[in-house]
């Protein structure tokens, strides 16, 4: 019987597959074949995961407008105090002489009913808008992550815990719980962040995570925990940086939601207080003049407007270039 | 030959229901019920058995990815259920682990050098740059470029990326390699290059495998002795040679036969066994033999004591009451790979 077969070095050489005559296929193949272009391939840098998703980022017309939209507003505001009361008027001041105005150029947006420039007023909304959008998302962050990371790594009782009070969180109505908390607080600006922030915590801890959940399945958290990886490691090593693609994208749509919370809540009167330029506010005093002043509406209604599409726009950008499988 | 690896009746069940009191008077899956092997120094052991018959949770529980639910494990003369801390961080860098799936054991978001040197990274063994340089050293031992060290793992094949994880395992000196399916999920014309590294590194590092594998013909090839399961047990172990020849139990006889023959006619002019039905549920798993529900040769004893494994010839065990050899003449399907080696 033994005769057919040859010693363990022989063995070697006809490993495995075996053409229809018995010959063995691919022993002279001691390298994987290289791919096709592999010679130009050496040569490139390398591809990390993010620099592809810019790549197809960029093919993406309309998330390409959203970002161009938010850094525009964010290049206006910081620069307002350079440009805005030099050539326009300072927001809060009054102009007896011209009141609820459309007047060219000097206000290019008008004035409202106290004779306050509008166009100022919505380029300093845009401070307080922005302010909130990302403070908030910064709370719920940093509360989502490490709630949702000790519930999706740890599991059991933990995750039980977490999670039920996450869903305590969401047996409340948003924005009665948003003006209920502010009602406790006092209405003012860091209170509107701190109510949205803390309110925004559950849902980026379950979207965190359920992403754990299945990251940590994979057989690169096993390889780590077998190589005697501790769990901090694994953590922030293998699971976090794999984990973190959706968070991106619902964190950048939470920005455009956190604006739109801030200004329902100045226009009910529970945000900021006057005489702060804010979108809300600003649609609040023009309520009864909607039809003899359309501008005082349409101008912090755009802005409102474009400001929250231009994150919804990103984020929905950002999913898609995030997403592995739809690569070209 | 000395031992390095002893597994005597290892346990492992996993509850059906969730809960505190479900899981633990519930319903449990006998994933691995009661299998006992020894592995010695330099050789490799071949475990072999259909998709859910626990040779990948015997596997896990030996590196202690899983905990048993009972038995013992010795590596080296040593308890490895037992060890904390320290003991266990020096176990973890003696054996090391090779997983299936080359495309969901490689971080996607860590280069293949960074991969390669983490496990010298969590044992703090060397500076950066001799990290590096080991990398490198690791990369061209089993094939690939050094140069590619900052690529990221989605720039290779499936081939060259079970080749990193095997530079992974390789990167500690680690005495005992468990390759759970290593070239199940690669292309047949891969499956022999990455066998044929397998085997030139085990002499080359003097290495331990234990291989799984549920490719009867990828385990004749690299395996010392070989063991084959069948829901939760080992129903037979032997020496390459005599269980692929002479098998005594009537499953690695209709496994053995079930092996396709490269030739028409005698493919169709030899004797097979087919085997009715289906694998009984591991929850329920069949009293007495586990292998009556389906075997051709059954009897009434069968399905009510459980037969032990006893030598049915010189280091060949089987698990059967009526465990006979069953010759594999060179028309049967065993002699595959043997006309292969006259040929080669």
């Amino acid at each position: 019987m033994s005769k057919r077969r040859g010693s363990r070095e022989q063995r070697a050489v006809s490993a495995g597959p075996l053409d229809v005559e018995g010959h063995p296929l691919d022993t002279q193949m001691p390298q994987p074949p290289m791919p096709p272009g592999a010679a130009e391939l050496a040569d490139r840098p390398s591809r990390t995961l993010w620099g592809d998703a810019w790549t197809r980022l960029k093919k993406n017309k309309l998330a390409i407008i959203g970002l161009a939209w938010v850094i525009v507003v964010v290049i206006l505001t910081l620069s307002a105090d350079l440009w805005v009361p030099r050539y326009f008027a300072d927001p809060t001041s009054t102009e007896f002489g011209s009141l609820i105005k459309p007047t060219f150029p000097d206000h290019p947006f008008g004035t409202d009913r106290i004779g306050r420039d509008v166009f100022s007023r919505v380029v300093y909304g845009a401070r307080v808008s922005l302010a909130v959008g990302i403070l908030a998302v910064g709370i719920s962050l940093v509360l989502g992550l490490i709630l949702g990371a000790l519930s999706g790594y740890y599991g059991g009782f933990i995750d039980t815990m977490v999670m039920r009070t996450a869903d305590i969180f969401f047996a409340f109505p948003y924005m009665l719980f948003t003006i209920a908390l502010l009602a406790v607080l006092g209405p003012s600006f860091q209170n509107v962040f701190i109510a949205i922030g803390i309110l925004g915590w559950p849902s980026i801890a379950r979207v965190f995570r359920s992403s754990i959940l299945s990251v940590k399945e994979n057989e690169y958290v096993d390889a780590a925990r077998a190589m005697g990886a501790s769990d901090w490691r694994i953590m922030v090593r293998h699971i976090l940086p794999n984990a973190i693609a959706p968070i991106t994208v619902y964190a950048t749509m939470s920005v455009g939601g956190a604006i739109l919370t801030e200004a329902a809540l100045t226009f009910l009167g529970m945000g900021v207080q006057p005489p702060t330029p804010a979108w809300g506010a600003m649609l609040d005093d023009a309520r009864s003049l909607i039809l003899p002043a359309p501008w005082l509406t349409i101008f912090p209604g755009f802005a409102i407007l474009t400001t929250v599409l231009a994150f919804v726009l990103m984020g929905d950008g950002l999913r898609d270039a995030l997403d592995v499988k739809m690569k070209d | 030959m000395s031992e390095l690896l002893r597994v005597e009746n290892l346990v492992k069940h996993f509850a059906v229901d969730q809960g505190v009191v479900a899981s633990h008077l519930g319903k449990k899956v006998h994933a691995v019920d009661g299998v006992s092997f020894s592995v010695n120094k330099g050789e490799t052991l071949g475990l072999v058995g259909e998709s859910g018959c626990g040779k990948s949770t015997t596997g896990r529980c030996i590196i202690r990815l899983l905990e048993p639910s009972a038995g013992s494990i010795t590596f080296d003369g040593t308890d490895v259920r037992s060890l904390r801390g320290k003991a266990l961080q020096s176990f973890r860098r003696d054996v090391q682990f090779i997983f299936q799936d080359p495309y969901a054991s490689l971080n996607p978001r860590m280069t293949i050098g960074e991969i390669v040197s983490e496990p010298m990274v969590v044992h703090r063994i060397g500076t950066p740059a001799t990290r590096r340089t080991r990398a490198k050293e690791l990369l061209d031992v089993v094939g690939l470029n050094p140069e590619h060290i900052n690529r990221y793992p989605h720039e290779f094949s499936g081939g060259q990326r079970q080749r990193i994880g095997i530079a992974r395992a390789l990167a500690l000196n680690p005495r005992l390699l468990i390759c759970d399916e290593p070239v199940s999920a690669l292309d047949v014309s891969i499956q022999a290059q990455v066998i044929n590294l397998l085997d030139e590194l085990q002499d080359r590092f003097e290495l331990t495998y234990v291989f799984i594998a549920h490719d009867l013909s990828v385990v004749r090839h690299i395996s010392d002795r070989v063991a084959v399961m069948y829901l939760g047990k080992i129903v037979e172990v032997g020496g390459w040679l005599g269980l692929y020849d002479q098998p005594h139990h009537p499953y690695t006889q209709s496994l053995l036969s079930a092996v396709p023959v490269p030739d028409p006619d005698k493919q169709r002019s030899r004797e097979r066994i087919i085997l009715e039905g289906d694998v009984p549920s591991p929850i329920d798993p069949p009293t007495g033999c586990r292998f009556h529900t389906r075997c051709p040769i059954a009897q009434d004893i069968c399905t009510a004591t459980e037969p032990e494994l006893r030598e049915v010839a010189d280091g060949h065990e089987a698990a059967c009451h009526f465990a006979k050899p069953f010759p594999i003449t060179a028309e049967a399907p065993a002699a595959v790979a043997g006309e292969g080696a006259v040929a080669g």
